[in-house]
């Protein structure tokens, strides 16, 4: 949990289960649904998340944490000697890391990104689905992705036979 | 928060939005979306949904230069595609079939490529016909005071159709929306060069006319004047000039001589007045072809360009090139053993597959020839 720090304003959040979050305001308003809420002055008190649990929020923060662009939040990286490329590359180590989940924590984390409207999240957890459409067959997208072939026969074989040039 | 969100215990791909916010991200080349619409009905609905396309198109920008429609004039174009594999749509995929033709005057030509859509025009029917080649819907449009019929193209158009000869250019713009053909512009030119296409810089489509000098129609100020040549240039073959878009969006020209292409631009002077400048940069192709052609096969002339992608296509004793003018990157499209003159079409697109099956209509917002 945050501890707070002098001079930074703080939000909680709180999630269905009943955990709460102290976060920086800037940290949470990487979320565009949340930063809409406090600038319309929606946010006195705690904002509660519906649908996210307290284990996927905690990883939402994690994330917008690493993200906020302001230095000191993300420690030693974000230190003013670090040039912006090296700093675009660490990000870009660390989110490979922080995206190494199952499949159900990775889809819990694209529901949130689009619920709470982060569009670097969303980016990146939609990232994976997209590499499995471009690296694999039919049945094995159809598979990966848990979702149903309703083509009726005839259908799927004018499908294929159009479509054969983009699986080559 | 009133948006309604399935529990997280439900497949994420079963959420229609959620599912849309993954294709959104789909990058442009055609291989994905193919491949994506090929998974499930939902899948291919969604791809081939207007909305969604154009929510895609905004997402992406750009849209890809999926390659040429090139042919003898008179004759049917073929599509050559210019992207790699996969990602290489076949030509078949594309079509511009018209009406059989009815006597030898009786024939469609291809006046250039945008937002998706070809523009063909038949002199002998007095018709102009707007068609989008990868849903082979087709809508025709009546020269000025005639009416139009055919499909109904699903994005609106702009159409604006001169009329060359005897020193004198006439035009008029015709808005798909209203179905009415406005006022007939008129302006003094010398011919106007059928070989090129139009191209859109600023705010105006700009036509070559014969020896460098140029026609523009502003779309704005909706009016048709004309800009001359360079003075200082010499060169007078039309194949040797090609219009240009430059980076700031401004009108360019480009000028082949002697293998090498010099670039003149539009510019304000001291005493703020606007006329040509030649740019310090040249492009020189010698060296370009060095390794691939032998001295007496060497010369290239103009026969296209996309001013999206800022290409130009080359024609030489062995085929045709791509010429990226920024990055100068230099591609054979087409190799063969002979020099061939026909004008090639840029046509650039979002490809989705089978919106013929999913009955959906894609393309474009607008096009001007």
């Amino acid at each position: 949990m945050a501890t707070r720090e002098a001079g930074k304003k703080m939000i909680m959040l709180k999630s269905p289960d009943g955990m709460e979050f102290e976060v920086e305001e800037a940290v949470a308003m990487e979320s565009q649904t949340i930063r809409k809420m406090i600038e319309d002055d929606c946010a006195d008190t705690a904002i509660l998340i519906p649908n996210i649990n307290s284990k996927i929020l905690s990883r939402v923060i994690e994330y917008c944490n690493k993200h906020v662009p302001t230095t000191g939040a993300t420690g030693a990286a974000a230190s003013d000697t670090v040039a912006p490329a090296a700093l675009a590359e660490d990000l870009k180590i660390w989110d490979a890391e922080f995206i190494k989940v199952n499949r159900a924590t990775r889809f819990n984390l694209i529901q949130a990104a689009s619920y709470l409207n982060i569009k670097g999240l969303l980016d990146l957890t939609s990232q994976t689905t997209i590499d499995t459409i471009s690296d694999n067959s039919l049945e094995e997208i159809r598979s990966f992705l848990s979702t149903k072939n309703d083509y009726l026969p005839e259908e799927e074989q004018t499908i294929r036979r159009e479509n054969q040039w983009a699986f080559q | 928060m009133s948006r309604r969100r399935s529990p997280p215990s439900a497949p994420p791909l079963d959420d229609e939005d959620l599912l849309r916010e993954i294709l959104l991200r789909l990058p442009l080349q055609p291989s994905f979306l193919a491949r994506a619409s090929s998974v499930c009905t939902r899948w291919r609905g969604i791809l081939s949904d207007p909305q969604f396309r154009k929510r895609f198109r905004r997402h992406h920008g750009k849209p890809l230069l999926l390659g040429f429609f090139a042919g003898p004039v008179s004759r049917e174009h073929i599509f050559t595609p210019v992207l790699d594999s996969p990602d290489r749509i076949p030509a078949a995929r594309f079509s511009l079939t018209m009406p059989q033709s009815r006597g030898p005057f009786d024939r469609w030509d291809l006046v250039g490529c945008r937002h998706g859509l070809a523009v063909l025009i038949n002199k002998c029917r007095e018709e102009v016909v707007v068609s989008d080649p990868l849903t082979g819907r087709q809508q025709r449009v009546r020269f000025p005071r005639g009416h139009v019929h055919g499909d109904c193209l699903s994005s609106p158009f702009k159409l604006f159709l001169i009329r060359n000869g005897d020193m004198r250019t006439l035009g008029s713009l015709y808005d798909s929306v209203s179905g009415v053909w406005g006022n007939i512009f008129s302006a003094t030119t010398n011919s106007i060069c059928s070989i090129r296409s139009s191209i859109f810089a600023g705010n105006a489509l700009c036509w070559l006319i014969s020896g460098g000098a140029v026609l523009v129609f502003d779309l704005e100020m909706q009016n048709l004047s004309v800009i001359e040549k360079p003075a200082e240039n010499h060169v007078v073959a039309n194949s040797c000039f090609q219009l240009v878009r430059m980076e700031d969006g401004g009108l360019g020209l480009a000028v082949l001589s002697k293998l090498t292409i010099q670039l003149w631009v539009r510019n304000t002077n001291h005493d703020g007045v606007v006329g040509w400048v030649l740019l310090q940069k040249t492009i020189p192709l010698d060296g370009m072809f060095k390794r691939r052609m032998c001295s007496d096969q060497k010369g290239a002339l103009f026969v296209g360009y996309d001013e999206d992608t800022n290409v130009i296509v080359l024609t030489t004793m062995i085929g045709n090139f791509m010429l990226q003018l920024d990055s100068m990157q230099l591609k054979h499209i087409i190799k063969r053993n002979d020099i061939c003159f026909d004008t090639f079409y840029p046509y650039t697109n979002f490809y989705t597959a089978g919106r013929r099956i999913a009955g959906g209509d894609g393309g474009a917002e607008n096009a001007n020839t």
